[in-house]
């Protein structure tokens, strides 16, 4: 664990044991009128899991976790799992919990609007609770005293509250206030007297791990001020901040919010003890103390996966692993016959093939992302046309013999899959690898995002310009007409025309010419890719078109020749780039923002401007609309 | 603390032939309006379709046709069928179906497969190491509708032989399979046992909810409207969950006796299951159960001198041996006599709103496969009850054209492959849920394509069932 000054300071700023003079500040924070509603956020399930390893000092990886403690039984006792026809499937591991999936808003987690809360999920956040509550015991963060379980009774009780107390500070990631502590405290003795002393400290954080303060992303800090002076949630604050100008108490976020708001943006989870001491000593009162802190945090291990989560969710392929593209018409490429002998002849072979290519191609995603983010380029440009990647002998055959490995480490990836009705886990190697300038270009010539954009034999050329309009352009196109469905062409090998006439055609009723004269242009520009994303010249005994125009919202218009000059207009779009902020600041702030909100069209510039995808997420965390407490005026001036 | 008087004699009683005492048991608490309940039953292998089916006189198998089973003697039913001719009042049997989309999903296990498309009617998720499924199952789907919020929503039971376990029927909303009680005893422990036995785990749990739930009220000030309204939905949902656990362990209702911890025989393991489920309706601790056959030892239904596993000993071979396509006839027709027993035990106990338990049930009994040959083509469901919602009392037959391909064996049809399906079975699982009170278009999948491109169409309910 990170020690030094600044966990020192974190811990004298969050035990209160540092109470500053009253804030001159704060006397600007007296209007009785609560700032407009805004739904608070909740941890979404990658954010729970994240916060409560980094709460208990154990790894992102459920591998290294300890085994689950017998405590963990006795609190909550686990039922016999239901056993498979051939044999027991594999105990689920004991990190990360497995929630329920939120709704989402366009393919995001952790937009308010997209969180639903459901008996289900409520459930499961219970047994989630219950399930780590043990773990504290064998954490190596949490005892505030070393060889807590050969101590003295007395010693014990003493140690386990003042353990207690702290998790509860990190947990709520703010102070307590002197209410709160008193029934945590309160909550703790009635857990103490009626049962062993583990189980009382295990229940102890079962309760605080299902508080609304530790599940949701809300605090009601600034506003108490105004709303309610008996609690006053400033008063453990070491150092009164300077202050930006432009805001009042009541329109900006506490400096514990923001900490949360940057932590959870950047790392998908709870701050780290630097973060904490600098919301602690006004270090995230202004905008370059909020920037170095950005700046700090990107270079941080922990963004890395978050990044690439934004990039799953954003291009939809965390649903790779899901695609099925049919024996029948790939069986060949992967070495085996395209029939079946028998029925059972499925069991086996086609699983074992697919599952080690989807798992690759969501790797290779990954790793395209992490390694153009964080180790090369950086550039929204690079993003969007580099031809440089990672493939496994999984996907070699979609590669190709144009597909170069080239000089870099080999990375191996533990993956997970069924096959003949048992679960194996097996390891996966990738390497890097260079690919033809001509036929790869950036994340959408992906065999990921191809994949998914395609139905089981033939290329979906609907389902890939909606992907393009909708999720880089920003375009909304509506419902398909009723039927639409049943007019599309069928998913057939035994076609007579190409898969780009087949959809013209079905498309061209006038009924359907009004939409699909915008969908499919972007779709066509990646013909020259099959159903699992291998490159091809030829369609059905005919040469690939993949030419296209296509006017973007606004008035931009892109002419192309194939899918990769596609991409690289893309890539150089104002409207695209503007697409991608937009989506990087609704992400950020967990709100389905308007494209029109006040303070966008200067992150927008600065993009265009820059293209550096790190200097973007800097730029969003120190803007006022990230620093702004949700639905306060924006309008206001800069520093 | 409840009264524990020993009504019911589990351990075989019912499989002894002895009556139930139906006065026994007794619902407390009675809602205002019937309170429906759902039985899903599902058994492995499929069945012997050409020993299943009924035969209408003087009807061709190109139009559908209904037969009218009151009117039947015994001897008039398929042998497969005949265990329940006491109940044909109640019975629709299915003939007609498919399942067409576990045909047309790529990937895992034909059994793997097929029990997630047949209660879940959506594809399966092989990616993980844990088959998953992409929708929920019928039965949660229900129970998020039916069930009493203070209550257990479901009841998921797994009847283990020593070989091959019942696999799981009921996926959650996050297609995570749920695990499923194994033994009588399990069950009962989970029905009644917070209330028997004080359950110091299941009240401290309880405190733990209390905490977040004081938390939440102590902060509620402090929030905007806005705010409030998303969290008092969340802690609305956690003070229930608190109030369930809390309903279960001050339970007021009479329960029976502790089933035995082990039962020598495949049946009255059975028959203990169908005790623990009566009890468990008759006091509204559940309105919906799963129960999942694992394979029965050959001995229970006589074809023990054929093998001593079903499902490699005999399954596999329908045809290809006439011998054990009879003895799976005679499998499925020993499954017959349990669900028959179910409904009976279900007769025989007393609504708390008048008329008998089974009066507000409706039993589905399916499987994860047409026939033990690992095909989807010919699937032979049997509804009993709902007869608030469907005209009961009948043999439904569709002729199969629906353009999917199913396999079958070579020596059955030269290719090995049919042209036509029957209709998805999405359309049974659509009913059922209507019959249960839910507004729903489709189960699972809206629509599938098939082999050649078809649009397949897997909405709405069957017809001619209402």
């Amino acid at each position: 664990m990170r020690q030094g000054i600044a966990s020192a300071l974190l811990t004298a700023t969050l035990s209160g044991i540092v109470t500053p003079a009253a804030a001159p500040g704060q006397t600007r924070a007296t209007s009785t009128t609560p700032p407009p509603d805004a739904a608070p956020l909740a941890l979404t399930p990658a954010e729970y899991n994240n916060t409560v390893a980094d709460l208990f000092g154990f790894p992102r990886d459920g591998d290294r976790w300890p085994a689950r403690p017998a405590l963990a039984d006795r609190i909550s006792p686990r039922r016999e799992p239901s056993k498979g026809v051939f044999v027991a499937p594999p105990p689920p591991p004991v990190w990360p919990w497995r929630f329920p999936q939120e709704a989402g808003s366009e393919g995001f987690e952790g937009i308010a609007e997209g969180q639903a809360p459901s008996s289900y999920q409520v459930e499961e956040l219970h047994l989630a609770a219950m399930h780590f509550a043990s773990f504290a015991l064998v954490s190596p963060t949490f005892f505030a005293c070393d060889g807590w379980a050969a101590l003295p009774a007395a010693g014990r009780t003493a140690c386990a509250w003042a353990s207690l107390e702290r998790f509860a500070r990190r947990a709520y990631r703010r102070p307590l206030d002197a209410d709160e502590r008193r029934r945590l405290e309160a909550f703790w003795r009635a857990n103490a007297a009626a049962g062993p002393l583990d189980e009382a400290v295990a229940l102890t954080v079962a309760g605080i791990l299902q508080t609304p303060t530790f599940h949701f992303r809300v605090e009601p800090e600034a506003r108490a001020a105004g709303v309610s002076r008996r609690r006053d949630f400033r008063r453990d604050r070491v150092a009164e901040p300077s202050r930006p100008a432009d805001m009042t108490d009541a329109e900006r976020l506490g400096p514990w919010e923001l900490a949360s708001r940057l932590s959870y943006f950047l790392w998908d989870s709870m701050p780290d003890d630097t973060l904490f001491a600098a919301a602690g000593a006004g270090g995230l009162d202004t905008r370059a103390g909020v920037e170095a802190q950005a700046r700090r945090m990107l270079d941080d291990p922990k963004a890395r996966p978050a990044l690439v989560r934004f990039h799953h969710q954003w291009l939809g392929t965390d649903d790779v692993l899901l695609v099925a593209p049919a024996r029948r018409a790939f069986g060949p490429l992967f070495g085996v016959e395209p029939r079946l002998a028998t029925a059972r002849d499925d069991d086996v072979e086609w699983p074992a093939i697919m599952g080690p290519v989807r798992h690759s191609m969501k790797i290779e995603t990954e790793l395209f992302v992490e390694r153009t983010v964080f180790d090369g380029d950086g550039t929204f440009t690079a993003l969007m046309t580099d031809h440089h990647g990672h493939m496994s002998d999984a996907t070699a055959p979609i590669y190709g013999d144009g597909a170069r490995r080239v000089e870099g480490p080999e990375v191996t990836r533990t993956i997970d899959l069924v096959v003949a009705s048992i679960g194996r886990r097996k390891p996966l190697t990738l390497y890097p690898a260079s690919f033809p300038p001509g036929e790869r270009a950036g994340v959408l010539t992906l065999p990921s995002v191809l994949a998914l954009g395609a139905y089981a034999v033939q290329p979906g050329p609907i389902l890939r310009g909606v992907r393009v309009l909708e999720r880089l352009a920003c375009m909304h196109l509506g419902t398909p007409v009723q039927g639409a469905e049943t007019a599309l062409p069928p998913d057939t090998l035994t076609a007579e025309s190409t898969n780009r006439e087949r959809t013209a055609a079905a498309t061209r009723p006038r009924t359907c010419d009004t939409c699909h004269r915008t969908i499919n242009p972007p779709g066509f520009a990646f013909e020259h890719y099959d159903a699992v994303g291998r490159w091809r010249s030829h369609d059905n005994g005919q040469a690939v078109d993949a030419s296209g125009a296509l006017t973007l919202a606004g008035g931009e218009r892109i002419a192309f020749s194939d899918g990769v000059d596609f991409a690289r207009q893309l890539a150089a779009s104002d409207r695209v780039r503007d697409c991608y902020v937009l989506h990087w600041t609704r992400y950020a702030l967990g709100e389905r923002l308007d494209a029109a909100a006040p303070g966008l069209d200067a992150l927008r510039a600065g993009f265009r401007a820059e293209d550096s995808i790190k200097g973007l997420l800097v730029s969003i965390a120190g803007s006022d609309l990230f620093r702004r407490r949700p639905g306060a005026d924006a309008t206001g001036g800069h520093e | 603390m409840i009264s524990r008087r020993h009504v019911l004699q589990l351990g075989g009683l019912t499989a002894l032939g002895a009556a139930l005492p139906g006065a026994a048991l007794r619902a407390f608490a009675p809602e205002a309006g019937p309170v429906r309940r759902l039985v899903v039953i599902s058994h492995c292998h499929g069945w012997p379709y050409e020993g299943w089916r009924m035969h209408h006189p003087g009807q061709s198998g190109d139009e559908p046709w209904t037969l009218d089973l009151a009117p039947l003697a015994a001897g008039d039913f398929s042998r497969p069928l005949a265990p329940l001719h006491p109940h044909r009042r109640r019975m629709l049997a299915l003939d007609g179906l498919s399942l067409a989309t576990a045909e047309l999903d790529a990937g895992g296990n034909r059994h793997d497969r097929g029990w997630i498309h047949a209660w879940t009617g959506d594809n399966a998720d092989f990616a993980a190491r844990d088959t998953r499924s992409l929708s929920p199952s019928l039965d949660q789907i229900v129970a998020a509708h039916v069930a009493r919020p203070d209550r257990l929503p479901s009841l998921e039971l797994s009847l283990d032989a020593a070989l091959e376990a019942g696999r799981p029927i009921s996926y959650n909303p996050g297609g995570m399979r749920l695990p499923a009680e194994r033994s009588p005893l399990g069950a009962w422990n989970r029905v009644f046992g917070p209330a028997s036995s004080g359950d110091a785990v299941g009240r401290r749990r309880r405190t733990t909810l209390d905490f977040a739930y004081r938390e939440y009220r102590e902060l509620a000030p402090r929030f905007t409207a806005g705010e409030r309204a998303r969290l008092e939905t969340h802690f609305g949902l956690v003070e229930r969950l608190g109030h369930r656990l809390e309903s279960l362990a001050t339970l007021a209702c009479e329960a029976p006796a502790q089933p035995a911890a082990e039962f020598e025989r495949y049946d009255l393991r059975f028959d203990a299951f169908t005790d623990v489920v009566a009890a468990a309706f008759s006091c509204d601790i559940t309105r919906v159960v799963t129960l999942s056959l694992g394979e029965m030892p050959t001995a229970e239904f006589g074809a023990d001198r054929i093998s001593d596993k079903v499902h490699k000993g005999i399954a596999h071979y329908i045809h290809e041996d006439p011998a054990k396509y009879g003895a799976m006839t005679d499998y499925v027709r020993h499954h017959a006599a349990q669900v028959a027993r179910l409904v009976s035990t279900l007769e025989a106990v007393p609504d708390a709103g008048g008329g008998s338990l089974m009066d507000n049930t409706l039993v589905v009994w399916g499987s994860e496969l047409g026939d033990g040959w690992h095909g989807y083509r010919h699937y032979c469901p049997v509804l009993i009850g709902g007869e608030w919602a469907f005209r009961t009392g009948r043999y439904l037959y569709w002729p199969h054209g629906t353009p999917v391909e199913m396999r079958v064996p070579s020596q059955v049809l030269a290719g090995g492959a049919t042209r036509l399906s029957g209709l998805p079975h999405q359309r049974m699982l659509v009913s059922v849920a209507r019959a249960m009170g839910l507004d729903v278009d489709h189960v699972g999948l809206e629509h599938a394509r098939g082999q050649r491109g078809d649009f397949i169409d897997t909405s709405g309910p069957l017809p001619g069932l209402a």
